[in-house]
């Protein structure tokens, strides 16, 4: 499944950040939980990729994974690889992943009060972050501090710079940490749920704060279980479920037709309607065939065979990837492409 | 299932038929009245001479007092509980070093409660004094009578074997020490007893009622800590001690009403974490009072802390009643662990002019040491293991 | 309180309701305000006024929404209506009976009748007991002191809102939370409540998760006619679930009306805010609407007049002479200053100085306004901030861009059925409402 998306992929750029078969196992006393299981997926610069999927779907450890920030153990990266930049992230020694690490590649968390020190102030964190990426005498630093706080949009920068974290609001400890991220101007912020912690107002502000960060050239990775949030920024959308993507494409035409089952199930929560099955309690994800078969509406006897299915492209369009057997050759995707556009229009009618 | 025909769905549950429950008595509190009636009655019938007086004194009320409240409060409701208090003695048990300081403690407490009825005082016995314990050996020329075999030793060095008589060797007075240590146990359980009946809980309800009420209440009780954690209760004992006789129960008032002051800190900041939890709100909005709340859903949940922290407080007083008798405040009939190690500490001075080291009676001071080293280490493994046992999650 | 919130302000929403009967649960003026005070001898020193005035009425079996953002009061309002607060003002009638009035029996029967869901499903269990003994508190609080009885009636209970009847015996962190909340779910329901008020009841759930439990919650509440009071910060979740919603803004509820009027024409400016601030499902639409400054103000110092009017797009003007953008970008040019917002280019704050043109484009200044006096008062302010002097720039503005909206605090509009509390849809003063999305 992974082999063939690569040379699909928009060959005309170089990706920035190419990731393959990546594998993440958690072990617990008991058991070994498949977190993230073969997760392939490119990002170019500038662009803004949102991984989405549901709380336990591994798309936060996947991010972290991507820098090794997940902290081993418990989580333990079993295979797969990350290159940025063409340079593969997981053979350099670990010096250079974590110069990668905060160079290049920056993280912003969704919960910003404790990403932030509560014992330092804001300017403290910052020129220190300064201080570490540039060689630059501590007023400057601090002149560069201000800068980035102002840039960030928080107001009276100067006053504020000698806070600490709890006499913030939620909303300005995430600007402080988009600040933090921005400080050694990354190639690539990856935003783990930038939004979830903050009123729908505040998150309107970041949401342009970020599209500000991306008109800069900077690629964004947002990961988010909000379907609103992913609209809002993103110019392709990697759908997660169980540990593994299972559909992929440009947001405009993925909004208006989701191809792939889950996704299908995703917007139909937003459209109110439950899926209909008595689902109680989320049922353990089966280790193989397809991930989404116990709850699939759509579900043949193909789908418990050998593997996740590959990605399969959805009609003509070779952006466009599903990972479900009924895209495959020979079969007739009509019936449940319909049902993707039923609910994509039913979603329409009710915004 | 003998709710026989009642209705089994909420919906069809009469509301009006059902009465606020009321439960007032409980088993606990029953037991608690039925202990203060039965103490009341000895009590009249002793003033009115009808039973004789078998010379209790104040420690002994004290005593038998938190003996009750233990019993009501502590063990009722766990056999009440049967099956948590199973679940908790098995998860206890579990644990080798846990389960085996659970055993020493058991027995502990069996032996000082009725250790010193069976036995009596000691009797003094100068001419058996200073024996060695079974198998070993000490010099002769102290004893008036050596029990056991002489041994010839290097010159004129004779040595007196232990014998069974007196299997743990005998003190100064010929007291023997098994009996000494079973009254010790007995000093040390009256310590425990009313540390655990009286401190704990007054720490506990001082700590949850300012968590739980705040505001003037909190800032009132919360100013009284700071106050008593100020004042060293050692310097209150010492002042006690110049005016009034000295007694175990001087001690126990001192050092326990003025070291609770930390576990009501404690006990107040882990109060007012859980104030403000969905179950606390929820129990609230059904109309719980605060005192439901606080023994159903505070208390509860605070035993991660509050178990160590109260167990951590027993072992202490422990120590410090013997600390206290080791220096010599002590009651002189009062044959404490403290006392007694020093006893065999300092032989100048207990050895009636008998010219000899500490260690050639090791025995005096070594055993009580040894069982004061052991309960204080079980009392903080029990702690550990008691939290360990009362969390779900663990 | 009284004369801005004349007796009937929820009689009059009473009367929009649909049934005629007297409501189940009637809110009128609701008021709790929590005294600031200083540590020694608790003297007060200033009052944060979580709920300040808030009135609506729920029908029996009626979903009613409270929106706002954090810190809006919705929580406080909710606690306050079950007394979980202490109310410092206003009324609250079940049933129509007075709750602060209740006592004894009545009052029990209240406590079982109303029940609360509270919103983090991590801490709505008293993890040290078996879920269980959890859900059947509320039975044995209120008098069934059969435990058989309670044990049946719970996992009756628990099968009926999708868990098995064996889930009574395990402890709450076995549990997801999803799971959890519908134990939650079942707690309220097991003592046969008329009201049940949710607390951002899937605040904490995603996805499909999220959907699920909102159902349960629907589908149970037409099923025994409950009525929900549901708050929320999710307008998606108010939109799927309630019939009527309130919003609320610092402590007060500024617009009341059916669930689809509100959130498809919202009236007052800062519901519109907070709907258009809601990102659209359609990728193409990514405008998303600001207020007029950023900054929400202290709950303990609210703005004079309105509470809105320091972030309202739609400030009456001082004259009607004045263009709406005009009139736009002074007001954010004033309370930007007044907040300390200053963009880029001034940077007043790093000491250096700018000339009075740079501070007028970085504000998007217009020039040349009809009006003289406030064209001074501009210019003046202009010349003020870029003399780096904020202070005097903000008393110039604030003494000649005096507007009703801050002098005056707004009533509540003419329409009864959908409440506006906003001047601009006050038939005694000259300004008309914009329409939305015009
Ligand atoms: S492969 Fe089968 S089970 Fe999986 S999404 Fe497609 S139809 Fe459903
Ligand atoms: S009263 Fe004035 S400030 Fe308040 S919302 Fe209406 S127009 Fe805006």
């Amino acid at each position: 499944m992974t082999d063939d998306h690569i040379s699909d992929e928009r060959t005309s750029t170089e990706p920035l950040l190419a990731v393959d078969g990546l594998r993440v196992h958690v072990r617990t006393e008991r058991e070994t939980i498949r977190a993230v299981d073969g997760v392939s997926f490119e990002l170019c610069r500038g662009e803004t990729v949102c991984l989405i999927g549901e709380s336990g779907s591994g798309k936060s450890v996947t991010c972290e994974s991507l820098t090794r920030l997940v902290p081993e153990p418990p989580f333990e990266i079993v295979g797969g690889c990350v290159e940025f930049e063409g340079r593969d992230l997981f053979a350099a020694d670990t010096g250079r992943c974590r110069r990668v690490r905060g160079d290049r590649i920056a993280h912003v968390f969704q919960n910003p009060q404790s990403a932030l020190d509560p014992v330092y102030t804001v300017g403290e964190q910052l020129i220190e972050t300064i201080e570490i990426h540039e060689d630059v005498p501590k007023t400057n630093a601090r002149d560069r501090a201000i800068g980035l706080l102002r840039q960030v949009g928080i107001p009276r920068p100067a006053d504020r710079i000698d806070d600490y974290p709890h006499e913030f609001s939620g909303g300005m400890c995430q600007r402080v940490a988009i600040a933090i991220a921005l400080t050694a101007e990354p190639d690539l912020v990856v935003a783990d749920e930038p939004t979830t912690a903050v009123d729908v107002t505040v998150q309107a502000r970041l949401i342009e704060l970020l599209r500000e960060v991306t008109d800069g050239g900077t690629s964004l990775l947002v990961v988010t279980h909000d379907l609103r949030v992913a609209a809002a920024l993103a110019d392709r959308l990697l759908v997660m479920y169980g540990g593994t993507i299972v559909e992929r494409g440009p947001i405009e035409e993925l909004f208006e037709r989701p191809a792939h089952p889950y996704t299908q199930a995703l917007f139909e929560s937003y459209a109110g309607r439950s899926a209909g099955s008595d689902r109680t309690a989320r049922g353990d994800v089966p280790a193989d065939g397809c991930r989404f078969r116990s709850e699939c509406p759509h579900a043949v006897e193909a789908c418990s065979d050998g593997e996740q299915p590959p990605f399969y492209a959805v009609g003509d369009d070779s952006d466009r990837r599903a990972s479900c057997v009924h895209y495959g050759p020979g079969n007739d995707p009509g019936a449940v492409l319909e049902a993707g556009a039923t609910i994509a229009e039913a979603e329409g009618s009710d915004d | 299932m003998s709710a026989g025909d009642d209705p089994q769905r909420f919906e069809d549950v009469d509301w009006t038929e059902l009465e606020r429950s009321r439960r007032t008595v409980t088993p606990a509190r029953a037991v608690f009245v039925a202990g203060l009636a039965l103490f009341g009655a000895l009590l009249a019938l002793q003033a009115a001479a009808v039973v004789p007086n078998w010379g209790f004194d104040h420690l002994d009320w004290i005593t038998a007092l938190g003996a009750l409240v233990v019993l009501s409060f502590g063990v009722v409701p766990a056999l009440e509980h049967h099956a948590l208090a199973r679940r908790v003695l098995r998860e206890l048990l579990s644990r080798p070093l846990r389960g085996a300081a659970a055993v020493f403690l058991g027995v502990f407490a069996i032996v000082a409660a009725l250790g010193p009825v069976v036995l009596g005082s000691p009797d003094l016995a100068f001419e058996h004094r200073f024996h060695a314990p079974y198998g070993f050996t000490g010099a002769d020329r102290w004893h008036a009578e050596c029990l056991g075999d002489i041994v010839e030793g290097e010159g004129i060095t004779r040595y007196c074997e232990g014998t069974l008589q007196y299997p743990l060797g005998t003190n100064e007075r010929g007291h023997p020490m098994g009996h000494l240590l079973v009254e010790g146990a007995s000093v040390t359980l009256t310590v425990l007893v009313f540390t655990a009946a009286f401190v704990v809980p007054l720490a506990t309800a001082v700590g949850v009622l300012a968590g739980v009420r705040g505001g003037a209440v909190d800032d009132l009780l919360m100013s009284y800590v700071d106050v008593q954690l100020c004042v060293p209760a050692i310097v209150a004992f010492f002042i006690g001690y110049m005016y009034w006789n000295v007694s175990l129960a001087l001690l126990l008032v001192t050092f326990g009403l003025l070291s609770w002051g930390g576990i009501a800190r404690l006990v107040r900041s882990e109060t007012l974490q859980r104030r403000d939890d969905g179950y606390v709100l929820i129990a609230r909005s059904l109309g719980g009072s605060w005192t439901y709340v606080a023994k159903r859903h505070v208390v509860p949940n605070i035993t991660n802390t509050l178990v160590p922290a109260a167990f951590h407080l027993l072992a202490l007083l422990v120590l410090v009643e013997a600390g206290v008798a080791f220096l010599g405040f002590h009651h002189v009939e009062l044959y404490s662990w403290g006392s007694t190690v020093q006893e065999g500490l300092d032989p100048e001075f207990a050895g009636i002019g008998l010219e000899m080291q500490p260690h050639e009676i090791w025995w005096v001071s070594t055993f009580p040491a040894l069982a004061l080293t052991l309960t204080i280490a079980s009392l903080k493994l029990i702690g550990d293991g008691l939290r360990d046992a009362l969390d779900p999650r663990l | 309180m009284t004369e801005r919130f004349p007796k009937g302000d929820a009689e009059a929403d009473r009367a929009g309701a649909s049934d005629t009967n007297s409501p189940l649960l009637e809110v009128d003026g609701l008021e709790t305000h929590f005294p600031i005070t200083t540590r020694w001898l608790r003297r007060e020193v200033g009052r944060i006024r979580a709920v300040d005035g808030v009135s609506f009425a729920i029908d029996r079996g009626e979903a009613f929404g409270l929106v706002g953002e954090s810190g809006s009061g919705k929580t406080t309002a909710a606690h306050s209506i079950l007394g979980l607060e202490e109310p410092t003002g206003g009324a609250v009638r079940f049933d129509g009976q007075l709750v602060d009035e209740l006592t004894g029996w009545e009052l029990q029967q209240f406590r079982r009748r109303a029940q609360l869901v509270v919103q983090n499903p991590d801490d709505a269990f008293n993890p040290r007991l078996p879920v269980g003994k959890s859900v059947a508190e509320p039975l044995a609080l209120h008098g069934m002191d059969d435990e058989e009885r309670r044990r049946a009636i719970v996992a009756d209970l628990l099968e009926r809102v999708g868990l098995e009847a064996t889930d009574a015996n395990r402890f709450p962190h076995e549990f997801s939370g999803g799971e959890k909340q519908r134990l939650s779910i079942a707690r309220a329901l097991v003592v046969n409540p008329d009201l049940i008020v949710a607390d951002e009841p899937t605040s904490a759930l995603d996805g499909r998760v999220k959907a699920d439990v909102l159902s349960l919650l629907d589908e149970l509440r037409r099923e025994f006619d409950i009525a929900v009071l549901c708050i929320s910060h999710d307008i998606d979740v108010v939109r799927r679930f309630c019939d009527r919603v309130g919003v609320m803004y610092l402590g007060e509820l500024v617009e009341r009306g059916e669930t689809e009027a509100v959130l498809e024409s919202p009236a007052h400016p800062y519901t519109r805010v907070l709907i258009g601030s809601i990102p659209s499902l359609d990728p193409s639409d990514r405008s998303l609407v600001r207020p007029l400054t950023e900054t929400v103000p202290a709950p303990s110092d609210p703005p004079s007049g309105c509470r809105f009017h320091p972030r309202c797009q739609e400030l009456i003007p001082p004259t009607a002479s004045l263009e709406r953008e005009d009139w736009r970008a002074i007001a954010r040019f004033r309370f930007a200053l007044q907040e300390g917002t200053v963009p880029e280019p001034i940077a007043v704050d790093s000491g250096t100085r700018v000339d009075p043109e740079t501070v007028r484009d970085a504000f998007d200044l217009p020039t040349d306004l009809p009006n003289e006096g406030i064209e001074d008062a501009v210019e003046a302010a202009t010349r003020a901030v870029a003399d780096g002097d904020l202070e005097r720039a903000r008393e110039r503005l604030a003494e000649s861009l005096s507007t009703v909206c801050e002098r005056t605090q707004p009533e509540a509009g003419d329409e009864c059925e959908h409440l506006v509390r906003c001047h601009r849809y006050d038939s005694t003063i000259e300004a008309e409402p914009i329409p939305w999305r015009g």
